[in-house]
């Protein structure tokens, strides 16, 4: 157990010290009597002037005996902490304080890394990217792409009298999407009833057709392009000449017009079925 | 050539019939002793009132049936149905053109039956 005697021995200081080594600028020793008082750090100035005084009042010191206590050095008028003198501290495990080593010492020893050609780096960057580019160009989704492309293409260069079914592949088949063939057989449901009870109801509400041709002769084309993407679906609608009942029904893509569409339905051209007035019942 | 317009064959529409005026009637056709030149789904019938001869072919959806094809009129006869107005029909021989219509879904064509 340490007694109080040797405690008061131990931190007793000469004049030349500082009141305190941790905190330097923060008490004062008064020159008169020898005593240490705490110095108001709200004045800077008041702050600095000891650690001057101390400096000019002891011109022989070394750079050591300059420092401000340990582990600190003397910056412009202030003292700083020096981390250099706890790394060469710590490097020598024991030694004296008054060594110091300069901080670019500390890489001296670091192993050598092997150095690399620019020009190598170069060429192996280039492949690496190389590698992705094909990678990316030959993936399974640019392949399917592609495809597609190619087959649109073909069928659109087959005749031009199939421009709009690009997605059908010959008489009888045609190609779709699963969503577009549950449309398909909502549609077809939806025609066989409604539009074959009240034609008007399924045009107007039910299939959302848009009207393209009306003639003088009452019959109106309509297109649905919602059902199957990149056709067009044309409907004529056109009344019995008899009962005046109207009736809908499905004429091929490349129609343009109502009568030619009532033309094509009974093998007719258009100037024939204009012949067709007035010997109708 | 041109076609003067009384030159041209008539042309009848009768519900979902269409009756062109030809030169003559096939010699393949055969004649058939009915004046019922079609059938609707609900029964209903085109038949043809007056003197005239109707003519019969194999059909394209059964070869073993033969379907009224042509018909001649030898003298102004009516075309009567249920639900349509009569039509009057000169003298002539006929064929006779069943309406059609598209089906996009399986991109064929298809007859009318009404």
């Amino acid at each position: 157990m340490i007694s109080g005697a040797s405690l008061n021995s131990a931190e007793a200081r000469s004049d030349s010290e500082p009141c305190s080594y941790l905190h330097p600028q923060k008490y004062h020793r008064d020159p008169d009597t020898g005593l240490c008082h705490k110095v108001n750090l709200l004045n800077k100035s008041s702050t600095s002037t000891p650690v001057v005084s101390y400096v000019a009042n002891n011109p022989t010191n070394t750079f050591q005996q300059i420092n401000c206590g340990e582990g600190t050095i003397l910056k412009g008028n202030s003292c700083v902490i020096d981390f250099r003198h706890e790394v060469a501290a710590q490097g020598q495990m024991g030694g004296s304080s008054d060594t110091f080593l300069p901080i670019t010492n500390l890489f001296d020893n670091m192993p050598d890394f092997p150095k690399i050609d620019p020009v190598q780096i170069g060429f192996f960057a280039a492949i690496f990217i190389a590698s992705i580019f094909i990678g990316r160009q030959f993936s399974r989704k640019k392949r399917i792409a592609r495809r597609n492309r190619r087959f649109i293409k073909s069928r659109w260069s087959i005749t031009s009298d199939q421009r709009n079914s690009n997605v059908q592949d010959e008489p009888g088949i045609l190609r779709v999407t699963p969503e577009e063939y549950r449309r398909m057989q909502a549609f077809e449901r939806s025609f066989n009833t409604v539009g074959k009870s009240d034609p008007e109801y399924f045009l107007h509400v039910t299939s959302g057709a848009k009207l393209i041709d009306a003639s003088r002769r009452g019959n109106e084309l309509y297109s649905i392009d919602t059902i199957i993407r990149g056709r067009s679906l044309r409907l004529v609608k056109y009344r019995d000449p008899s009962t005046g009942q109207a009736y809908i029904c499905f004429v091929p893509s490349h129609t343009n017009k109502a009568d030619h569409g009532m033309a094509w339905k009974f093998h007719l051209t258009p100037r024939e079925y204009s012949r067709t007035k007035g010997n109708e019942a | 050539m041109i076609s003067w317009p009384w030159n041209e064959p008539k042309l009848y529409r009768h519900g979902d019939l269409l009756l062109r005026q030809v030169d003559e009637i096939p010699v393949y056709a055969q004649q058939l002793s009915t004046n019922i030149i079609a059938h609707g789904e609900n029964g209903n019938t085109h038949k043809l009132h007056g003197s005239h001869q109707v003519y019969g072919t194999h059909s394209s959806q059964n070869y073993r049936v033969i379907e009224p094809t042509y018909f001649q009129a030898k003298e102004e006869i009516s075309l009567k149905h249920e639900e349509h107005s009569t039509l009057k029909i000169s003298k002539g021989n006929y064929v006779i053109v069943h309406e059609r219509e598209h089906n996009p879904f399986k991109g064929i064509e298809q007859e009318v039956i009404d």
